[in-house]
């Protein structure tokens, strides 16, 4: 391990990894987030940056992300913001432009992705060359913590169905803690047209579509905001419909 | 072929087959036996993928793991992250 870690800081490392932080009122998270992304990332000796945009929160998020750029540098720390919320999609695409990494890491920002895994994104990657690489919460040790049993009937029903009318060749296709070479997420961005969860599976259906590699690493999710299961009916149909379309269109 | 059309196709393919066993459409003169077995087989069939289902998602549903461990570690991570902040300046 200690050998590895040592090529890794000594190699010349022509990868780069981009963060992607989309937020909307993560004050209180956004330190936290990255100081765990500085620890992980640094440790592990290779080299990022960290885009954080912002989709003009009122609660201060840009605020503390201009006071982390000072603690950290503004070559660690790029913050793209953005007047207002906007989709999740586009502010990928806005993320991108700015991202001078040949890696993109999408992830969430308010803690229940830990960047304690991104290593083994970076090495799963490079043991197999993928495309793209998706944490899971279904296979191996991936799991979650803080649902009920509901909402993990509810995840396991969803994912079943999905399985079964797309067989996408991914194990979770509605998570959202990945890691994509640069060129291949833009090319599935701007083909992508759906919203929310939906938006995530479509990446990976559409990664299948143009023969994209996918590598799985499972990953832990631990869900503090959603504790007490937010996932209501209108979420359920939402996601239903999404699903639909994919099947018929794809 | 996108998904639908091939499922479409699928069913179709096995609902033709079904249908020339069930109904003799060919006329092949096929031993009785035949078309006892093929005639209730669509039902049978979407019973066992009933079944199938709901013990894979009742299998899954019941191994989902819970990370303990995760959720400890987050918890003292995000102690030592804030002090370390605050030392660094950060105002909260």
């Amino acid at each position: 391990m200690a050998s590895r870690r040592g090529n890794a800081k000594t190699q010349l490392q022509s990868d780069k990894y981009s963060v992607l932080l989309p937020t909307y009122n993560e004050r209180e998270n956004l330190p936290l987030i990255v100081w765990l992304l500085v620890k992980y990332f640094g440790e592990s000796g290779y080299n990022y940056e960290i885009i954080v945009i912002d989709d003009g929160s009122p609660d201060g998020t840009l605020q503390i992300a201009e006071q982390l750029q000072k603690i950290y540098g503004s070559d660690k720390i790029i913050l793209r913001p953005r007047a207002q919320k906007l989709g999740l999609g586009t502010a990928y695409i806005h993320g991108i432009k700015h991202a001078t990494g040949n890696f993109v890491i999408i992830m969430d920002a308010d803690l229940s992705h830990h960047p304690k895994f991104i290593p083994q994104f970076i090495e799963k990657q490079k043991e197999g060359g993928y495309d793209l690489v998706s944490g899971t919460r279904y296979r191996g040790d991936g799991g979650v913590y803080g649902w009920d049993l509901r909402r993990k009937l509810i995840s396991r029903g969803a994912n079943f169905v999905t399985q079964v009318l797309l067989r996408p060749g991914a194990s979770d296709l509605t998570g959202s803690f990945r890691l994509y070479k640069k060129e291949v997420l833009e090319k599935l961005v701007e083909r992508c047209v759906s919203k929310g969860y939906v938006f995530q599976m479509e990446m990976i259906v559409r990664a299948r579509q143009l023969d994209c590699t996918i590598g799985e690493v499972p990953i832990s999710f631990v869900d503090r905001v959603y504790g007490e299961s937010k996932l209501g009916g209108n979420e359920i149909v939402s996601f239903l419909k999404g699903l639909l379309t994919l099947f018929a269109t794809t | 072929m996108t998904k639908l059309l091939e499922w479409v196709f699928g069913v179709s393919l096995i609902g033709i087959a079904w249908g020339l066993v069930t109904f003799d459409l060919l006329d092949l003169q096929l031993p009785p036996r035949y078309k006892e077995v093929a005639w209730p087989m669509p039902i049978y069939l979407l019973v066992v993928f009933g079944c199938y289902s709901l013990a894979t998602v009742g299998y899954r549903v019941a191994t989902f793991n819970d990370c303990e461990d995760a959720a400890q570690e987050l918890q003292a991570q995000i102690k030592q992250a804030k002090d370390d902040l605050k030392k660094k300046g950060l105002k909260m």
